[in-house]
Order: C-alpha cells, then structure tokens, then sequence
C-alpha cells in the first residue's frame, strides 16, 4: 500500500479539477449566451441520435483500458424544439452513448453527459461526463503489496467540442463534430487515473 | 487435489454469437471474471516445503553454467547468413548447435531421458530438446519450463541466462517428486521468429494438458540507476530497471496472482507483472509476444513469460557486448529461485 499522505495528496487534487470543471462549464453557459443574446423560453424539448467514433484511454497504475472504436448515443435538448438560429441561446442538453473499442483486447464504454452547446450554426459545445469502461484490460501488479482493481474503470471528466456544426433543413436538422476533447479522472485505490477522451467524428440529428 | 487451471477465454463466445453483440458480450464476461477474481491464498505446508527446494538453487553453478554456456556459443560457427536476405548485422552472428549439446548433455547427466523434436527445413531445420519428470498422481497434467538455446554472439542474457536457470530447476527437481509432470524445453530459433516454439506447440504439444508453464528468456539483467527502464505507451512500468517481468495473459492470470503471492511470501525478488487481454494478440500489447510463450498462448495454453525486459533497459541486448560480466548475478538467482518455487508449487510437491 502507498503511504497515506500519498493518498491525501491525490484526492487534494481531485476536488480542484472537479470544481474547474464545473466553473469551465457555468461559464461557456455564460459566454454562449452573452454572444447569442436573451434565450428564448417556452420550447418544446427534443431528442436526437448520433453515431461517434473515437479514443478513448483509461491510464491508473494498475490497469490500462479503452482503445478506438464507435457507438451510438441519444441527446435530450430541453427546450429546443423551436429555436431558430438566430434568436437561440445556448442550450442544455443531457446525453448517453454507449461505444465498443478495441486495441487492449475488447471494451464497452457507457457514458452519461450533461453539457451546453451554442446555438446556431457554429455550435460548440462543452459537457460534463461520468463514464464507466466495461471489459477486457492491461492490468499490472507493480509496487509494494500490488493488487489487480477489479471491475469497470469509472470517471467523471470534462469534454469540449470546439468544431461542432448544425445545419437546420425544415424541422429536421443534423451536426457533425469533429476532433473533440475530453479529461477525466478516475480512481483505482490508492492512486488516481486519467482518462483521455478523443472524439474523432460525430455525426447525428433529428427528423 | 484438484484444481481449476483454465480461465475461459472469451474467445469462445465469438463463433455463435453475431459480430455486433461480441463487444459487449465479451466486455461484460470479461468484467465479471475479473470483478469475481479472489485473493489467492496459499497453502501453508506447500510453502514450507518449497523453502528448502528454493535454497537449493546454487548461486555459483548458475554462474558455471551460463559462462558453459557463452564459451559454446562462441566456440560455435554462426548460421550461414548468405543464404537468406538478412537485415541486421547481428543475423550473421547466431549460434546454436553446440548450446544445444550442452543442453542435451546436460539434462542426461542429470539422469533425463532426452528426445528431440525435429523440423525439416533446409537451413532452418530445428532440432527442440525436451526431456520430462513424469508426475506421481496427474501425469497426464504437465508443466513446462523452457528457454531457447540459441543465440547472437555470446548471447549471456539472451539466453544462456534462461537456459541455465531451466538446467538448475532441471537438477533440483531431479530429486523430488511432484503429482504433476514437469517437461523441460530447450526451443530452437527463437530468435528468428519463435521458430522452435512454434514447431514444438503445433506438432508436439498441441494436444497435450498444459497446466501451467514459465518461459525464461533474458533474466540475468538488472540496473538500479533511476530512469535506466524504458517503457511503453499505456504500460506504467517502474523507472528503475531492477524487476522481474511477469507477463500473463487471460488464460495465465491466475498463476501471475500466484506467482506474486509465492514472491511475497518468501520474500525472493521485486516484481512487476503485466497481464495482456485475451490471449494477448491485442495491437497495444504487441511487445508482450516477444518470446516462445506466444505459441503457447495463441493456443490457449496457460504459460507465463519471465524476463529482465531484455532492449527495454540491457543496452547489450543483441550485441556482442552481451557477455557474462554485465550481468546481475543475484538479481539472476532470485529469479531462479521464483520459477523454482513457482513450478514446484503448481505441479504439487515436493511430495515428501
């Protein structure tokens, strides 16, 4: 086992990145709706779906997970159902994904995400995610008193998305993504892991 | 006694099962057997038993052996190079044939009776040496302990190391009994493509109950300068080289725990291990098939993989400057005495 001031140390550091999070994300909210002006209220909520490709690396001394891979996922948008693109303001929306990966044997990522993306055609957005990556790892016992950390890797990250693009046609309306990215943390006691989340392409819409 | 030795591998789920459903599919049985792996413990008695087996391991005649060992290699003439399209210098330099007679002659001294497994192949014939201690109650269940005997220049890590150590657990256990057999297997060409290993598991071994394994290639290497290990991307290994490398995959990850629970319990050697997915052909853990373990592995037998990590921390790996003083001597017979305890233990004995 670590010396105990170790882990101290650890968890010190988590809250800060926890609480840096929240504060990017209640101020992308803010500068987003500085630069579209007063948001629209009344709107009706709507679904769509997505296809998404990309890496993902869960890295704590004792196991290695992830790899590259696609899924898909379904995003609820309270209140967005009549947004125009030039009166919208930036919007909320919850999400889950779930992706297969490969390249450290075979893997199932499930992800929740809470975030906020600018309206209108350029529409970056940022999201708070927990993931949790089910299955096949590189697992290591090193250190003093090793031990492997069984079950799925958890942890709770910021993504952003810079080149995010909506095109509205009628009441349909799709956007792609591309080159998103995300950081998270996790934990396989006693120490801390990092995940890295690297969106390749995302595409969807709703009809 | 009887004892579960193969984790099922998820590979099996793949032939009836559509391709979209085996992600998930193998994701989850994979977090279940790992999430139900409990913490090994290990019998008390075994264990004391093993301590006096362990103290036999002999410090100078591991030291003879591996210098035996060097001089034959380079008393030998290398393989005839021209006759195919080499691309490294040290291709001209492998030598095998008189290390393998040392072997031979040294496992008949010891009472063995030693056969050869022979492949045909123009200049790339092989010639395997195996020689085998029948178990008194599952002879039917073996463990293997191999090395390869070839090797570039004078090639003192890689192998005569390995090779040694084999002979030495060879020797003490020619003196005991265990429930198991034990077989010992000197691989031929591994440095030309886990040639030998490849021919020995595909036409000697294929159907044979491997229990459990270590294969031994480059042991005798150790260097306690801080930042003298290279690593990998996604591997955190220890930035000092003075470790033994365990390697596992998921067929062998219950002998890695129990080969880390024997290292603590007596007290032999620092260790780091890694456990590769699956049989452990994955893209990322490529640099764990480096050895005559693979074959074993890509046929679900259950071997595991001891190394000083060879080019990732020796800088005389494949060079000629590979020669006996560069090596660690106790960090060499600390990993002797972890695959004697470590085989000992999984063929049951020394029965008394």
């Amino acid at each position: 086992m670590r010396q105990p001031f170790l882990r101290t140390r650890s968890e010190a550091r988590a809250r800060p990145l926890v609480h840096v999070s929240l504060m990017t994300l209640m101020f992308g909210a803010h500068s987003l709706h500085a630069a579209e002006g007063p948001a629209e209220v009344a709107k009706s909520p709507t679904v769509e779906t997505y296809l998404r490709s990309s890496l993902t690396l869960y890295l704590s001394p004792s196991r290695t997970m992830g790899g590259v891979g696609g899924g898909f996922g379904v995003r609820l948008m309270p209140g967005a159902g009549s947004d125009s693109d030039a009166s919208s303001g930036p919007r909320l929306f919850v999400q889950t994904d779930v992706s297969g990966r490969m390249m450290i044997g075979q893997s199932l990522e499930v992800r929740l995400g809470l975030g906020v993306e600018r309206a209108g055609f350029c529409s970056p957005a940022a999201m708070l995610f927990a993931s949790g990556l089910f299955g096949d790892r590189l697992e290591f016992l090193i250190g003093e008193n090793p031990t492997l950390t069984p079950g799925p890797a958890l942890a709770v990250g910021l993504e952003l998305h810079p080149l995010r693009f909506r095109h509205r046609e009628g009441t349909a309306q799709f956007y792609g993504s591309a080159l998103s990215l995300g950081l998270g943390v996790g934990y396989d006691a006693p120490a801390l892991a990092t995940e890295i989340q690297l969106g390749i392409l995302e595409l969807g819409g709703r009809l | 006694m009887s004892r579960n030795y193969v984790i099922q591998s998820p590979l099996s789920l793949r032939r009836s099962v559509p391709m979209c459903l085996q992600l998930g599919l193998t994701a989850l049985t994979s977090s279940l057997a790992t999430s139900c792996a409990s913490p090994v413990s290990l019998d008390p008695a075994q264990l004391e038993a093993l301590k006096p087996l362990v103290a036999e391991v002999d410090q100078d005649r591991l030291l003879q052996t591996v210098q035996d060992l060097v001089q034959a290699h380079l008393d030998d003439v290398p393989m005839d190079c021209s006759q195919w399209d080499y691309t490294r210098e040290s291709d001209c330099h492998l030598t095998r044939e008189l290390a393998r007679a040392y072997v031979m002659q040294t496992l008949e001294d010891l009472d063995y009776t030693v056969s050869y497994q022979q492949t045909e192949d123009g200049i790339f014939s092989t010639s395997n040496v195996v020689a085998e201690l029948t178990g008194t109650l599952y002879p039917e269940e073996v463990l293997i302990i191999g090395a390869h005997f070839d090797a570039f220049y004078s090639g003192a890590d890689d192998n005569s190391t390995g090779v040694a150590a084999m002979l030495e657990l060879a020797r003490i256990f020619r003196s005991n009994a265990f429930e198991r057999t034990i077989r010992f297997v000197g691989f031929d060409l591994e440095e030309f493509g886990l040639v030998g290993s490849e021919r020995y598991v595909k036409y000697d071994a294929f159907d044979d109950i491997i229990v459990g394994g270590i294969i031994l290639d480059a042991v005798g290497y150790s260097d306690d300068t801080p930042g003298s290990q290279s690593g990998l991307p996604g591997f955190p290994l220890p930035e000092t080289a003075d470790f033994l490398g365990v390697i596992a995959n998921a067929d062998s990850r219950a002998h890695v725990l129990e080969v880390n629970a024997l290292n603590q319990a007596l007290s032999i050697v620092t260790l780091a291990a890694a456990v590769s997915p699956d049989n452990g052909d994955s893209p990322l853990t490529g640099d764990l098939l480096r050895s005559d373990h693979t074959p074993f592995w890509l046929r679900d037998k259950p071997v595991l993989f001891f190394t000083d990590t060879a080019n990732f921390r020796n800088p005389n790996y494949h060079t000629e400057t590979d020669t006996v003083d560069t090596l660690d001597l106790t960090f060499f017979f600390q990993v002797t005495q972890l695959a004697t305890a470590s085989i000992a233990y999984w063929a049951g004995g020394p029965l008394q």
